[in-house]
């Protein structure tokens, strides 16, 4: 019964968020509003999960040096008290600084030295040779070489140098690479639409075959 | 004092000590403290998660409470929040009553909501690929064939699309995206760097 | 005055477009066109790679992706855990995203009886980390980090988790994402254990983690509706993918139709007006 119900209501809602094509209005409005409460819901109920269980729980059976976390946690409130608003700097500055940690010690072997030795390849066939002039022409493109109105003073000292080149292969490979980005996110989004409608015309319309 | 050295203080400790944990991982010490570190982030980012509900509820409260334009709507938003968080709190997230929330009116809403860019993305394409140079030629060339070269109707009106569609992802784009990626990498290490010798301030907002 | 034309091509009124849009997917789903199904060297790869693991292999499958994203990435997680149930792989559900979780009990709830999978000795549902990439890296210290399930049960207290000692135990990484948050199990698990990543993910991370696939990183990768299509065939499992890929066809030809038309009339609007005069476009 209450899945029944379900199923309805979320036919409704479904309307009430296309309901926006034509204009905005109240039942999109209502919808998105219940939307935006649960999520913050959820965000309570998930962060308060995580407090109790890595910091509350073993706080309490004696690893006392969870305070730490918590203290800092806490005073992420602070910005709501403006005397002692700039506290809430401290925990910001935590997470900025663990993060940047976590970050680098990421990217370093995965990213970094993974990548360029997967480019190190033998220029036997035109693959390679595509993929590893495509690659170093977009970095090229991206790290060392001058863009907008400096690009004109090089253009004009230089003419249609070597420079230019690599310029214009780096374009072409991020045209490329970026119109097949393109290509599908625009299948992705037509997916959830598609989702949608086996929806509404397979469980409550049910016009769709199984 | 308090207010800018100590917050670089802690961003430099934080980021040094996951930094020792990698590059020195014989050091037990190191080790552990490291290992501590990515923990209590953890906990202080769940506490950032309530951030968000705070000020909603400041927000909507005020507005309900100032009758401003769309003060019935911020009704359904509070009772919402408070009764999904009641429910999450006391039955717990894996109860049936959460679930059904989820299922019925979250999941439909948020879905909906994300399903009407299927419309924008088709009135955009429409209107903004344009033929203007050799640039966007190529970028629209990209889009047209990988679009077409991923389903059935592709094959059915050029039979070789499907296969320059795979080679366009696995060679040029790959090349494209790798540069990117060691680009990427490097400026994240750089950024990252900047951040813990405190040369990076941008995140203590303005003031002293 | 009517407008020439090649204006009129450029600027077809929205809610016809809209209409337009929604009649070209409801025509072949209410009646299927039997369109061919293209089968992606990517998706193949994932699948034998999954479908060699011996019965008892652990799984870590991560959830990273919300309802603005599941009509890709839900039938992607729907037909993989079909297939690892087949298969008697013991999985552990792991949610990065704070809406991963309802996915992991809408399994426990209703899927996991499919196959006879009891909780806890089949598989185990983790509780959502707070923190991003930072809750991917932890995971190196696992037994601090993750002490516990969902449901508070004491990890060390499931039977799957006897034995099992840390993320080098597990065997294959799943990470079902709608952004390219995967690759961060690259860049923490992969490289530092080696444990082998298949990647499900939006058709959009694609072109993200290509590079990944290209060195070996990312074994294989189940993308986009597409992908969660050829999987459920190439699985044999039941899914709502494939039904939906006449649609998406149509879709993507309308797409394609539409910006066709466009650059017929933006071509022949600017060879009339001139190089430098306008291009026929009214706003």
């Amino acid at each position: 019964m209450a899945d029944t119900v379900g199923t309805y209501l979320s036919g409704l809602l479904i309307v009430a968020c296309f309901s926006y094509l034509f204009k905005e209005n109240r039942a999109f409005t209502y919808a998105e509003h219940l939307y935006v409460g649960f999520a913050a819901a959820q965000a309570i109920v998930l962060g308060w999960s995580n407090i109790k269980e890595m910091g509350l729980d073993p706080l309490r059976q004696g690893k006392f040096i969870l305070v730490i976390p918590l203290v800092l946690g806490v005073l992420l409130y602070a910005r709501y008290y403006k005397p002692l608003s700039h506290l809430a700097r401290f925990p910001l500055a935590f997470m900025m600084g663990a993060a940047a940690g976590v970050t680098i010690t990421g990217v370093i072997d995965a990213q970094l030295v993974a990548q360029v030795k997967a480019t190190m390849l033998p220029m036997t066939n035109l693959n390679n040779v595509v993929m590893v002039l495509g690659t170093a022409s977009t970095l090229a493109f991206f790290l060392f070489i001058p863009i907008g109105k400096k690009a004109e003073g090089v253009k004009a000292a230089n003419g249609f140098g070597a420079g230019n080149l690599v310029r214009n292969l780096g374009r072409a490979t991020i045209m490329l690479a970026f119109g097949s980005s393109y290509g599908y996110t625009v299948m992705a989004r037509l997916s959830y639409l598609v989702a949608r409608l086996q929806f509404l015309f397979g469980r409550i319309i049910p016009l769709i075959p199984d | 004092m308090t207010r800018r050295t100590v917050p670089l203080i802690i961003g430099f400790l934080a980021g040094t000590i996951v930094l020792g944990k990698y590059f020195l991982p014989q050091n037990a010490f190191l080790d552990s403290l490291g290992t501590d570190v990515v923990n209590w982030r953890t906990i202080v980012a769940a506490f950032a998660l309530g951030l968000g509900a705070v000020n909603l509820l400041g927000t909507h409260t005020m507005r309900i409470a100032r009758k401003e334009k769309g003060w019935d709507a911020s009704i359904v938003l509070l009772a919402s929040l408070v009764t999904f968080t009641a429910i999450g709190l006391f039955k717990g997230t894996t109860s049936p009553v959460y679930q059904w929330g989820f299922n019925y009116l979250y999941q439909p809403i948020y879905s909906g909501i994300s399903s009407l860019l299927a419309f924008m993305i088709t009135s955009a394409s429409y209107r903004s690929f344009r033929f203007k140079d050799w640039q966007s030629g190529v970028l629209m060339l990209g889009a047209v064939i990988v679009m077409l070269g991923q389903v059935g109707i592709g094959e059915l009106l050029f039979r070789g699309l499907p296969a320059v569609s795979s080679w366009i992802m696995a060679v040029p784009n790959t090349a494209g995206m790798r540069g990117i990626a060691i680009g990427g990498a490097l400026g994240a290490i750089a950024l990252s760097l900047r951040v813990i010798l405190g040369l990076e301030r941008g995140y203590l907002g303005g003031g002293q | 005055m009517s407008s020439p034309w090649y204006e009129r091509l450029q600027s077809i009124p929205k809610p016809a477009i809209y209409a337009t849009l929604i009649l070209v997917f409801l025509v072949p789903l209410i009646r299927p066109m039997g369109l061919p199904l293209l089968m992606s060297e990517n998706t193949r790869k994932a699948y034998e790679y999954i479908d060699a693991l011996p019965e008892g292999s652990i799984v870590f499958h991560s959830i990273a992706f919300n309802p603005a994203v599941d009509a890709e990435n839900w039938p992607q997680m729907l037909a993989l855990v079909r297939h690892y149930m087949k298969n008697g792989l013991k999985i552990i559900f792991y949610p990065t995203m704070q809406e991963g979780g309802m996915y992991a009990e809408r399994i426990r709830s209703t899927y996991a009886a499919e196959y006879g999978y009891e909780y806890g000795e089949d598989y185990v549902i983790l509780p959502f980390k707070a923190g991003g990439e930072s809750a991917i890296a932890g995971l190196k210290d696992f037994w601090s980090f993750m002490p516990s399930d969902v449901d508070g049960t004491p990890l060390k207290d499931l039977p799957l988790f006897q034995g099992f000692t840390d993320m080098r135990d597990v065997d294959v990484i799943v990470p079902c994402t709608g952004s390219s948050d995967g690759l961060f199990y690259v860049s923490h698990l992969n490289a530092a254990y080696g444990t082998p990543i298949i990647m499900a993910g939006t058709a959009p991370v694609l072109p993200f983690i290509g590079p990944f696939l290209a060195s070996g990183q990312v074994k294989g990768a189940i993308i986009g509706l597409s992908g969660a299509a050829e999987y459920e065939i190439l699985a044999g499992v039941p899914g709502q993918a494939t039904g939906a890929m006449d649609a998406q066809s149509m879709g993507h030809l309308l797409i394609v139709g539409l910006v066709l038309i466009g650059n017929l009339g933006f071509l022949y609007g600017k060879r009339v007006n001139g190089k430098n005069g306008q291009n026929g476009r009214r706003s």
